[in-house]
């Protein structure tokens, strides 16, 4: 809902806009009781994950050979009757083959295990994690970000006082930005494919640190100065903006400022902005023709009576009473936001571990094969993580090949 | 302009048929005309993929900026992976009568929509965007094939008695571990193409997550997705369930991402609903 409309639904229905505000269902994401519901969708998760880590530890570590009958409640197992001297052949057949196909093998007197993608054990709990770290990332922004809209214009500086901004946001500690530099904004590139497409904004930023120039930067869409923990992004375009000092009579000392003109999305047409001249009870009305305008139609008055007009050129001044106003250059004036997230490292390292547990469910299934030898018999299990029927042939085939000759041998389940 | 749009119906006409073989050939159970089907897809895929290389160079990005270029890029992605997919896989090709189907009206849909050339903005120069976009494609592909598969699950389900057919299509054990499959590869892109949008939106407007409908429909379509695989490895809903669980999650996901941007107001509306 833009603000004009906002404001409408205000006016129109106040009841309603009152329980909208006092339960800030407009502005969800940030109240208390969302980051509740979300505080405890997180401790669920936690507690999930503690158990999930437990029985992975226990898997990972897991040693030894299941009992004949262990193997035969698992899905995928099969029992062979064999003579002593087939089963010593087939005994090294198996670890053969099993080596063969990638499975970390280990033997026990009463028979062998086969392993592989034993790191998949840790999928699920990586998982977890990693949502857990993201929630903790989203939660360290709600409570600590700072965000500030802000105009400046080519030739001014921004030093992140209170009154140089036009909005602020904040977390719920409301926890202000230092700034210890200023931004001096050097020039503002636009370019355009056509009359309606933009091609290009670009401020070029410079830092100052205690009146030295640290760092210079072509800010634009997508690439964001960062300096001292703040991110600046370009997120208005550009408008134009005129130049004036104030100086008084005799001599004095002149104090410079800039006049926004409002924002078009395309500059055809008269702008014209109205301002109060400060130190003085004058208001200025001024117009003028962009893009290429290089002078200023200004009209000023005092208490609705006007007492100057005039058409002023760059280093133009005009008299108006102490002072005079000096018209000194058009240039353009540009909308950055500035922010301070401490989250986003921690949602980041919570992306990357997600992608990761995401690959490693498609891509590391653990498995595992156990192969007992008892008396006459040789038992047969195995069980894969996720997708036992997908091992079936698998496992199949790993007996097809370690045992071609007990095919007619099967001595049905342990 | 106009060879660019000869080509692409040309495209959409030889899917179309495509279509019509893979459906003719299933009812009839005929598994030559299913054989046809693909070659008229993978023959389609040569004056499509010419009409996105034209417009690529006359319009100077790639095809990702408005709906008809999503369409008919996602459209092409979907043909490929699924032809390379079922080379690997044969049986897959009986999941042809569903996604063929589902290519072609994604081409129609395309059709449908503006194809005037948008130049590229500002905001859509990110190497994050062109990931957003590559996986975007990807996890459509994968959850068509997995979607494909539930169709030919619920198919054969429903027809166990039938034996002369059966042989075409595989066993209901190995449709359901590629529904699995298919859908697990296609969480795992989805998840890689939120990732990147949400690295490209920090890097652009500096925020990782504005809850914009497309956003939130997105993490509703993960988080179903995330549904139907915690469901299936820790309660066991395999089969049928599966199946129908699958066909459902395809629909709300297609709804999500293509038609959410026409109804509600977006981000991803000022370059899609145009």
């Amino acid at each position: 809902m833009s603000g004009a409309e906002l404001f409408r639904f205000r006016s129109n229905h106040p009841g309603i806009y009152r329980v909208i505000r006092s339960s800030g269902l407009d502005h969800v994401y940030t109240t208390w009781w969302f980051l509740v519901i979300a505080g405890f969708f997180s401790a669920n998760i936690a507690l999930n994950l503690s158990g999930r880590i437990k029985i992975s530890v226990k898997q990972f570590k897991e040693e030894g050979i299941p009992g004949p009958e262990r193997i035969g409640r698992l899905n995928l197992s099969r029992t062979f009757v064999l003579d002593r001297e087939a089963r010593e052949s087939v005994k090294g057949k198996i670890r053969d083959i099993v080596s063969e196909d990638g499975y970390r093998v280990k033997e026990y007197p009463e028979g062998l295990s086969a392993s592989k993608g034993r790191w998949g054990l840790w999928t699920v709990p990586l998982f977890h994690g990693s949502i857990l770290i993201i929630l903790t990332g989203v939660l360290i922004s709600s409570l600590t970000k700072f965000g500030g809209t802000f105009e400046i214009s080519e030739g001014q500086v921004f030093s992140g006082k209170k009154d140089e901004f036009i909005s602020k946001d904040y977390g719920l500690l409301n926890l202000e930005p230092r700034f210890d530099f200023h931004l001096r904004l050097r020039k503002f590139n636009a370019e355009y494919w056509d009359a309606e497409h933009p091609r290009l904004y670009q401020s070029v930023m410079d830092v100052y640190k205690k009146g030295v120039v640290v760092l210079s930067k072509k800010v634009e869409i997508n690439e964001p100065l960062r300096y001292e923990g703040l991110s600046f992004y370009q997120s208005k375009y550009h408008g134009y903006s005129a130049y004036f000092g104030l100086m008084e009579k005799g001599g004095g000392p002149e104090t410079g400022g800039y006049v926004n003109f409002p924002y078009k999305k395309r500059y055809t047409g008269r702008l014209t902005q109205k301002f109060h001249i400060p130190q003085t009870s004058y208001e200025c009305e001024l117009g003028l023709d962009p893009p290429d305008g290089n002078e200023l139609d200004i009209k000023v008055s005092d208490k609705g009576k006007v007492i100057r007009t005039g058409r002023l050129k760059r280093g133009g001044k005009i008299d108006i009473g102490r002072y005079y106003l000096v018209f000194h250059d058009i240039v353009k004036w540009t909308g950055l936001y500035v922010k301070r997230d401490y989250g986003v490292p921690v949602v980041y390292t919570g992306f990357v571990l997600l992608v990761l547990s995401v690959f490693m469910v498609v891509f590391i299934v653990p498995k595992r094969v156990w192969f007992v030898y008892d008396k006459d018999r040789i038992f047969i299990g195995a069980m894969a993580m996720r997708t036992s029927a997908a091992f079936k042939e698998e496992f199949e085939d790993i007996i097809a090949r370690a045992c071609p000759e007990m095919n007619n041998k099967e001595g049905g389940t342990p | 302009m106009t060879e660019e749009i000869i080509l692409y119906w040309i495209g959409a006409t030889l899917y179309g048929l495509g279509s019509v073989f893979a459906l003719t050939g299933f009812v009839f159970k005929k598994d030559k005309l299913l054989s046809i089907a693909l070659l008229l897809g993978a023959i389609g895929l040569v004056p499509h993929g010419g009409a996105i290389v034209i417009r690529w160079v006359r319009v100077g990005h790639g095809p990702y900026i408005n709906m008809y270029e999503v369409m008919s890029s996602d459209a092409w992605v979907a043909m490929f992976f699924y032809l390379v997919i079922q080379r690997r896989f044969r049986f897959l090709k009986n999941a042809s009568i569903a996604v063929m189907p589902v290519i072609f009206l994604l081409m129609g849909f395309g059709l449908m929509s503006s194809s005037r050339g948008i130049p590229l903005s500002p905001s859509l120069r990110s190497y994050w965007l062109i990931l957003h976009i590559l996986f975007a494609k990807l996890c459509t592909a994968s959850f068509l094939i997995a979607f494909g598969c539930a169709v030919l699950y619920i198919y054969r389900d429903a027809r166990r008695a039938e034996t002369v057919f059966g042989k075409q299509i595989p066993s209901l054990e190995k449709l359901d571990v590629f529904i699995y499959k298919f859908n697990a590869l296609g969480f795992a892109f989805l998840t890689i193409m939120i990732i990147a949008g949400s690295i490209w939106a920090n890097n652009a407007w500096g925020r990782y997550w504005a809850f914009d409908p497309v956003e939130t429909w997105s993490l509703i379509v993960w988080l179903s997705y995330g549904l139907f695989l915690h469901l299936r490895l820790n309660r066991n809903w395999a089969g049928k369930r599966s199946a129908v669980l699958t066909l459902a999650i395809f629909i709300l996901s297609i709804l999500a991402f293509f038609f959410i941007p026409y109804f509600l107001k977006t981000v991803h509306s000022e370059y899609l609903v145009r």
